[in-house]
Order: C-alpha cells, then sequence, then structure tokens
C-alpha cells in the first residue's frame, strides 16, 4: 500500500511539468517562432497606460500567434526595474520581451545613474507614440506659447510648470526655457492625472503632461487650451494648435513606446522577430485598439528603431548634464 | 512508550521595555547616520532632499526614547519556539529560488503539519498535494500568473 | 420618464446580468486571497472589455472592483489578513469575533455595511456628481498636506489608549516609505546599491507578512502553550451566529457617517479606501457608546470600517466623469478602459453621452443586489474553513500568502519583504503595537512628503499656505483640538490617579 501512495505522490510531482514552462532552447532562424508562450513584460503597474498598451498587443499577438502571449508587470523604481531586469537579462531566448517607454531607456538612465543603456537592447520594432503638448486652463491671457514665453521673460520666476521632475517633459521644457531666455519654475507631479488636477485647480500655471489627452474632455468642453504641441505635425484633432517646430523650434519628440529584447539575443533570431512581430504591429486589430487608446500607431522597423533609442540616449545626456541634473 | 512531542516549552525570552525602546531608537540613529550618504543631493533638486528623512528619522528617535522611558518598568515576553516557522517561510523562499514553487510548497506544508502535530500521513499527503494543485488552478491557468520554477517545478 | 424606463430596459439584458455576475464571484474571489488585490483583479479583466460595449464594459469592471474591496473583508474576518489594504480595520474586531466562534455574524455584519454604503454612494454620485467634483477640485497641495497629517493623528489613536505608540507606529510606518525612490526626483534613498529596493518596501507584501505570517507565529506559540497544558486552540463556529438587520439598523448614525467619510474621501482624487476606513473606524469609537469594545470585536467597528471603504466605490466615480481624473487606481483603470471604449470623460460626458452614463449608474445598483446575494451564499459555505483543523489551515495559508505576495510583481523580492514583515509583525504584537497605524503611515508616506513638498514650492518656502484657505484652517482647527481633547484626557485621568 505504501508502495502505491509513493507511487501516487511521485506521478502527481510529475504530471504539472507537462502544463508548467518548460526551458526554451536557443531558437535559430530556421526553426518556427514562437512556439511556445511569450512574455511581454511591463515595466508600469497593472492599470496604467503602457500596460493597457501592453495587454492590448498581446491579445493580438496572441490571436495571431496562436500560443499565449502574457503580460508581466514588473513595476517599481519609475520603470527602471522592469526594464533593467530584461537589460541585463543573458536568457536572450526571443521569449521574453520588454514594452520600453523612452523615459526608461533614454532619460532616466543618466539621471538616475543606471547600470544600463540602450547598448543592453535589441529593438524589434517601434509601436505607438504619443502627442505631448502644453495645456493651461481657458482663463489664463496666452493664446500661445509664444505669448507665455514673453510673459515669462518679463517675470521671471513668476510662473508654476508642472511636470514630473526631472523627466522627459522637465528636460524638454526646460530646453525651451534655455533656448528663450525665459525662467520659470517646476511645480513637480507624479503622473498626467496629478498634473491635470493642479492645472484644473489653479495650482500651476501651465501643465506639460505625457500626453494633452489626459486632458481631453476638458478640451472639448471648452476649459483648457493647448497652447503648442511637441510633435512633428500638428494633430488632426487641434487643428489651430501649432507645433513648437513650426514656431522656429527644433522640440520635437513624442513619447514612444517599443518592443525589444535583451542583448544576449542572437542576431539571426532579432531578425526573424522584427518580420513576425511587425505584423502584428502592423495589424489594423492592433491599430483599432491603440486609436481607442489614445496611442498613434507609429511604427518603426528594429533597426530604426535602435537608432533613434541610441541617438536620443545621447542627446538627452548632455542636456541632463547641462542642467545639472545628471547622477553623480 | 510515549510518543515523542515535538513540541518544547523552553524559549520564552522576556525583555524589559526599555530595551525595546533603546533598540528601535538605536536603528534610527543608525539610519540618521547614513542618510547623508544614502540620500544625494543633486542641484536638480527643488527643495532640500534631506529635510524630510532627518525629521523623520529625528522624530522616530524622540518617540522610541519616549517609549523607553514610559514603558521602563514593562516586560514584554517573545517566544523563540516559533523557530520551526520561521524556518518554514525561509525553506519556501529558498527552495522556491532552487527547487521551484510546487516542489517546495509540498515540503513546507508535509513540515509545518507535522510541526503542528499531525499524525495522520493521508492528510498531510492530501493537504500537501492538493494545495499547490488548487493554487496551479487559480493562478496559473484562471489568472495566467506562473509561479517560479527551479530544477524542477 | 420613458426614455429612463427604456434604458433601464436595455440594461437589464442577459449579457450585462451574466457579466456583472462573473465579475463580482472574480472580484470577491481575487479580492479575499490575500496578496492579490482588486487592481490586480480590475486590471485582468481590462483585456476582455476590448471587445464589449461601453455599458457592459463599466458593469463588469465596477462588478470587479465593488466585489473586491468587500472580498477584502472575507480574509480580514476568516484569516486575519485584509485581502485589501482596505479591510485592515476589520482585522482587528472581525478577527477577534471569528476568534470566539462569531464569524458568521461579523461577515454578516461587513456585508451589510458594504452594500449599504454601496447604495448611498451610488445615490450620492447621481445627486450631486459635479458639485463634489468641483470642490474636490479646491483641494491643492496643503490641504492634502492637512489631510494627511489628520488622518496620521486620528489614526494613531486606533487599536492603543497610548497616543504615544500611536505616534511611534505612524512614524514608522513613514519611514518605512522612506525607503526607495524619492517621490520628487526619484533618486535613490536607502537603497544601498541594490537595485530592488528602488522601489521600496511594497505595500501588499508588508500588509500579508505583518498580519497573516505574523499571525501564524502568534497561533503557533499559542498551539504550543495549550499543547503542554493539554488543552485544544480549535474554536469551533457558532452554527447560530447571525446579524439581525435590527441590531446592523441600530448602528444607523455609525453607517451614515461612515458612508459619508467614504463618499468624501473616494470624491477626493488620490485619497482611497484605506484612508477613508481608517479615519471612519477611529471616529466611530470616538463617538461610540461602547468605546472599549472595538478591537475586541464590535459590529459596530466592523460596519465603521467596511462602509467608509466602499462608501468610497461609489464616490471614486465622481471626479472621473465629472473631470476625468481618477479618484484611485482602480478607477484609473476604468478611465483606460473607457477611453478603449471610445468615451472621454470630462466636462461633456453628461450631456453627450448621458446615456451611458444612466446605464451605468443602473448597473451599479444592479452590482449591489448581486452583492448582497453573493456575500450570503459565499460567507455561509467559506465560514466552515474556520471548522479546519489550526494545524492544517495554516500551512495552507501559508502557502497561499507566499503565492499572492510573489503574484502582483512577479518578483522574489516581495516574498522576502513579507517574510520580514511577519517577524516585524510578530514583534509589534507582542510589545502590544498597533499596527494601524504603520499602516496607513506607510500607505501614506509618500503622498505626505510630495504634498509637503509641493507646498512648500507653490508657496515659496511660505508656511502661510497651510492655513491659506477655509480648507486649510478648518483642518489646523480640527487638529488642534483632536490633539488638545486627547491631552486633556490624559491630564484628567493623570489627575484621578
Amino acid at each position: 500500500m505504501k508502495k502505491v501512495i509513493v507511487a501516487l505522490f511521485l506521478l502527481v510531482l510529475v504530471l504539472p511539468c507537462a502544463f508548467a514552462q518548460g526551458s526554451k532552447e536557443a531558437v535559430s532562424a530556421e526553426v518556427e517562432y514562437p512556439t511556445g508562450p511569450v512574455t511581454l513584460i511591463c515595466p508600469w503597474a497593472a492599470g496604467g497606460s503602457t500596460d493597457i498598451t501592453a495587454r492590448a498587443i498581446a491579445s493580438v499577438a496572441e490571436a495571431r500567434f496562436g500560443s499565449p502571449v502574457v503580460v508581466v508587470n514588473r513595476e517599481g523604481g519609475g520603470s527602471t526595474i522592469g526594464t533593467q531586469e530584461v537589460a541585463l537579462s543573458t536568457k536572450g531566448d526571443g521569449y521574453t520581451l520588454l514594452v520600453g517607454t523612452i523615459n526608461a531607456l533614454a532619460v532616466l538612465p543618466h539621471t538616475m545613474g543606471l547600470a544600463y543603456s540602450p547598448a543592453n537592447f535589441k529593438a524589434i520594432g517601434q509601436v505607438c507614440s504619443r502627442d505631448m503638448g502644453i495645456i493651461c486652463t481657458a482663463d489664463k491671457p496666452w493664446n500661445t506659447i509664444t505669448d507665455f514665453i514673453q510673459d515669462a521673460k518679463a517675470n521671471p520666476g513668476k510662473y508654476l510648470v508642472s511636470c514630473p521632475q526631472g523627466g522627459l517633459q522637465n528636460i524638454l521644457f526646460q530646453r525651451l526655457a534655455d533656448m528663450t531666455g525665459a525662467q520659470f519654475r517646476v511645480y513637480p507631479v507624479n503622473n498626467d492625472t496629478e498634473n491635470l488636477t493642479a492645472v484644473l485647480g489653479g495650482v500651476s500655471d501651465l501643465g506639460v503632461p505625457g500626453s494633452y489627452d489626459v486632458a481631453a474632455g476638458q478640451i472639448a468642453a471648452g476649459q483648457v487650451k493647448v497652447l503648442a504641441l511637441f510633435s512633428d505635425k500638428r494633430a488632426a484633432s487641434l487643428p489651430n494648435v501649432p507645433t513648437l517646430k513650426e514656431l522656429g523650434f527644433d522640440l520635437s519628440f513624442a513619447p514612444w513606446t517599443s518592443l525589444l529584447v535583451p542583448a544576449s539575443t542572437p542576431d539571426s533570431l532579432v531578425e526573424k522577430m522584427r518580420g513576425v512581430w511587425r505584423e502584428v504591429i502592423q495589424s489594423p486589430e492592433l491599430a483599432a485598439l491603440l486609436a481607442k487608446n489614445k496611442q498613434k500607431p507609429d511604427y518603426l522597423d528594429g533597426a530604426e528603431t535602435q537608432l533613434t533609442i541610441e541617438k536620443q540616449f545621447k542627446d538627452f545626456g548632455e542636456t541632463i548634464k547641462s542642467m545639472g541634473l545628471a547622477a553623480k | 512508550m510515549e510518543k515523542k512531542d515535538r513540541i518544547k516549552l523552553k524559549g520564552l525570552v522576556t525583555v524589559p521595555g526599555i530595551a525595546v525602546g533603546l533598540a528601535i531608537a538605536a536603528v534610527y540613529l543608525v539610519l540618521t547616520l547614513l542618510i547623508p550618504s544614502q540620500v544625494r543631493m543633486t542641484q536638480g533638486h527643488l527643495t532640500n532632499a534631506r529635510l524630510y528623512p532627518y525629521f523623520v528619522c529625528i522624530c522616530a528617535m524622540l518617540l522610541a526614547l519616549g517609549f523607553a522611558l514610559t514603558f521602563r518598568k514593562n516586560e514584554f515576553t517573545f517566544d523563540l519556539g516559533i523557530w520551526p516557522m520561521v524556518l518554514a517561510s525561509l525553506m519556501l523562499y529558498f527552495g522556491t529560488k532552487t527547487l521551484g514553487f510546487y516542489t517546495s510548497s509540498v515540503i513546507v506544508i508535509a513540515y509545518m503539519m507535522l510541526m503542528w502535530n499531525n499524525r495522520c500521513w493521508w492528510k498531510i499527503l492530501l493537504t500537501s498535494i492538493l494545495t499547490p494543485v488548487s493554487i496551479y488552478l487559480a493562478f496559473t491557468v484562471g489568472m495566467r500568473i506562473f509561479m517560479p520554477t527551479g530544477i524542477l517545478i | 420618464m420613458a426614455s429612463f424606463l427604456l434604458i433601464v430596459q436595455s440594461t437589464f439584458t442577459l449579457k450585462i446580468l451574466l457579466l456583472i455576475l462573473a465579475g463580482s464571484l472574480f472580484g470577491m474571489i481575487v479580492g479575499a486571497i490575500p496578496g492579490l488585490n482588486t487592481t490586480l483583479a480590475v486590471a485582468i479583466a481590462i483585456p476582455i472589455t476590448f471587445y464589449l460595449e461601453p455599458v457592459e464594459a463599466l458593469a463588469l469592471l465596477s462588478a470587479v472592483y465593488k466585489n473586491g474591496i468587500y472580498g477584502g473583508s472575507i480574509s480580514a474576518v476568516l484569516l486575519g489578513v485584509p485581502g485589501t489594504p482596505a479591510a485592515a480595520c476589520t482585522v482587528r474586531d472581525g478577527y477577534a469575533m471569528a476568534k470566539k466562534g462569531q464569524a458568521k455574524k461579523a461577515l454578516d455584519a461587513a456585508l451589510y455595511a458594504s452594500v449599504f454604503a454601496d447604495v448611498v454612494g451610488n445615490t450620492i454620485l447621481i445627486l450631486t456628481a459635479s458639485w463634489l467634483a468641483q470642490f474636490a477640485l479646491k483641494f491643492g497641495p496643503s490641504e492634502n498636506t492637512l489631510l494627511v497629517v489628520f488622518a496620521l493623528v486620528v489614526v494613531s489613536l486606533v487599536g492603543s489608549s497610548s497616543l504615544l505608540k500611536g505616534l511611534l507606529a505612524s512614524i514608522i510606518g513613514l519611514s518605512l516609505a522612506m525607503l526607495g525612490m524619492d517621490p520628487m526626483t526619484g533618486s535613490p534613498r536607502f537603497t544601498f546599491g541594490n537595485i530592488n529596493m528602488l522601489s521600496g518596501v511594497t505595500l501588499i507584501p508588508t500588509l500579508v507578512g505583518m498580519f497573516a505570517l505574523s499571525e501564524i507565529f502568534v497561533e503557533y506559540s499559542n498551539f504550543c502553550h495549550a499543547k503542554a497544558e493539554g488543552k485544544s486552540v480549535d474554536v469551533p463556529q457558532d452554527k447560530k451566529s447571525r446579524l439581525s438587520l435590527k441590531e446592523f439598523f441600530s448602528y444607523w448614525r455609525t453607517l451614515i457617517r461612515s458612508s459619508l467619510i467614504g463618499v468624501f474621501i473616494g470624491a477626493l482624487p488620490g485619497s482611497g479606501p484605506s484612508t477613508a476606513s481608517f479615519i471612519s473606524y477611529s471616529m466611530a469609537q470616538r463617538s461610540s457608546k461602547h468605546p472599549e469594545e472595538f478591537g475586541e470585536g464590535s459590529v459596530e467597528g466592523i460596519c465603521a470600517s467596511e462602509a467608509a471603504n466602499n462608501g468610497v466605490c461609489g464616490a471614486a466615480y465622481i471626479p472621473l466623469l465629472t473631470l476625468g481624473i481618477p479618484g484611485d487606481t482602480i478607477t484609473a483603470i476604468m478611465y483606460g478602459a473607457l477611453v478603449l471604449q471610445g468615451i472621454t470623460p470630462g466636462p461633456l460626458v453628461f450631456t453627450q453621452q448621458g446615456d451611458m452614463i444612466t446605464g451605468l449608474y443602473v448597473t451599479l445598483f444592479i452590482c449591489s443586489i448581486f452583492m448582497l446575494v453573493l456575500g450570503k451564499i459565499l460567507c455561509r459555505t467559506l465560514t466552515n474553513v474556520l471548522n479546519v483543523p489550526k494545524g492544517i489551515l495554516f500551512p495552507v495559508i501559508m502557502i497561499i500568502c507566499f503565492a499572492g505576495s510573489y503574484s502582483m510583481n512577479n518578483t522574489m523580492y516581495d516574498v522576502l519583504v513579507m517574510i520580514i514583515a511577519g517577524v516585524l509583525g510578530y514583534i509589534y504584537k507582542r510589545i502590544d503595537m498597533p499596527i494601524a497605524p504603520t499602516l496607513i503611515g506607510f500607505i501614506l508616506g509618500s503622498q505626505m512628503e510630495r504634498s509637503l513638498l509641493q507646498s512648500l514650492i507653490k508657496s515659496e518656502n511660505n508656511l502661510s499656505i497651510f492655513v491659506g484657505s477655509p480648507i486649510a484652517i478648518a483642518f489646523v482647527i480640527i487638529i488642534v483640538l483632536m490633539v488638545g481633547s486627547n491631552f486633556w484626557k490624559l491630564m484628567k485621568a493623570k489627575k484621578q490617579k
């Protein structure tokens, strides 16, 4: 009787192995990809905008691949913990991807003195980007950003601009200020929601949220106006708002979201992945979901994405040093 | 013949309140001294970055000293006999890292049940197998959350 | 009126009812598992909403949300560990009652109070949404700082007659929140170079550790001693234990006050169910006719805590719908889901999508009904969990806590945090320190620091900002009065000795 029990015991121990994630073998270009479950690491908490984008990508990819695509949240450190985990991973087997954002890859490594850089990654492709804009309440006297700049030059240090301290928006707005000689003070907020609350509540005079869409309801109701955009072209929904590029400032940035793998992934596999994931990223289903999430589908192929990230990393590095925000 | 009980009654440690208070104060003193090295002041900070940590640590130290003073006559007992449970949690932690979650949970459940003086082998077997299976069904199958694996599952 | 009936009719479709049922069950179960919280449950439900209509999506998410918050009280009563941080106050009285065999009564109290507050919250949402939202916007950084200070002071009195212990516990909570990243710049503090420490001490594993793991240690200790004396530690549950509606409604004052506190705090962007439930519990204790019962098994205490945390749910929709500003993390997720549906929450949503909003209101009430029914059924069966011998129950709980702590962030670091928190919780219980103030200090720590610094930046280091508005002045007065009355009571008691 005891032997039967021991045998059953061992059998039950072994059974779940059939279901649990087994180890992946290295895949060569001739072999099918993907053959098993794929993990998308999202370095933000569940429910945030990046997480929703990741889940949208996962659901479309799963439908196409036929094997499970799971989003795993690894939040912390302002998205650096999850990013670093993938950066330093030696298990480049192509089944773990990072849903990376501009802050974690180009800005934070400088301000926080982190152990990784774009060299630790190989880009699979850029998925989407958002439009950053400068907002203020409708009762403010400025109609474009040039009005504000003149006002700020005349009253240095009077105005409060809300944005996450040391983040992308802070650096860009500071660059704008440096170009024009305007001086303002930063009101630190943690995320777009706090930013909007500060602007609506009259605590800050201007806000630079990660995407101006956070105020979409107020913009439609005429309570908030957008003074300028940080993008290449004017937005379709805001035909009267100029871009900073038009106004003569060389500031065109769109916070992007991309798929990346650790540098330890073999190049042949990366090529294969770029082709496979391109179909997912450029699919109409994903475009529809992204549009709903107020993200612009903005595909760049892997090689170009890699170049963009490296260039931005270098650019921001210099600006951050000159602003005195670099980690010692 | 009396069955050997795994229960020990020794292990009660009595600590006077003043020692507890001073211990807490000491911890915060160390933290306060560590602030200059652990909290960086960079140019970009809008306010003094060390202001808040100093404030909190010093308040904590003062309150802990107050605690030591007010409760100096009280005596608090700690039961060191709980070591099997602490050991179980550490076994689960390290076991998961090496062997894998499901394997070590089987072992740890069996260990804990033995510590709680269960003598029914079939109860132990049933619980230690059914629990990981239920977790697998609820977490992995139900919510797509994968438990860590090691050499085994 | 005719169009309203039409909307009601269109909402009572089978699909929506099934979605609400599924969502309620899922939310309740996930909320009840220690280590998993409602945010995770809602996030998991999101991909399903991709393929649903707006009202259906909202119905599903609302069901998961409300039942998730309630589900936290199930494990609070049965296992002594809050399934969500908001249920931490419910643990005190709920678990005490369970130890006496009165678990079913405690669960009933939690359920009725949650449903009551749900209905109140929904009603206030419908009647006063935009007004309350505009009021909430008046809360600037100084008001937020004072709110946190108020919460800390009030909560320092929970769980222990000693203000000193309470304050020390709060400060310990604040110092735990200090580890990790500076909330302003993200630069590392006390991380000792370890990347995992960048996120600091994670909330849920600390919660699970301080409540559940420490309880396992304490119970084992009791078990060893009882065994030596030949006694048994298992207390059978009283099958007849239930809460009569008459007794429940006898606490109507506490219920209404707690629901209103919940609604008020829920309407403020950024504050959540835990703050509301702590404040409401403390206020209930202060104005109760039987304050000594609080902590030993007071039904009134459970009602106060649960009514507040469910009151927040209904109110959290207020800033979400009227301003497009989510009231807490879960409504932030709903915001994303709404946007995915092509709906823009904000000032115009009532005029442009009024039908959808009315449909939402109807589904909210349906959710409350489902919560009541499901809760009653679930609790009847779940109470039997407590009849399982402790020697089998606690090992299983340990594994569940472990799995739950790991699941939020998929990292063993969180599990280590849980174990250390368990030892810390054991020490707390042995020196009779209240855990609640540490918890709220921890939850509110970074918010306090942020609001404090924001206030100083806004006012350019001028402290008068803290008495700069009517709301701020009101808070300062209340805080001074509370601390003052406590000292006065202390002096009186000393004089009598």
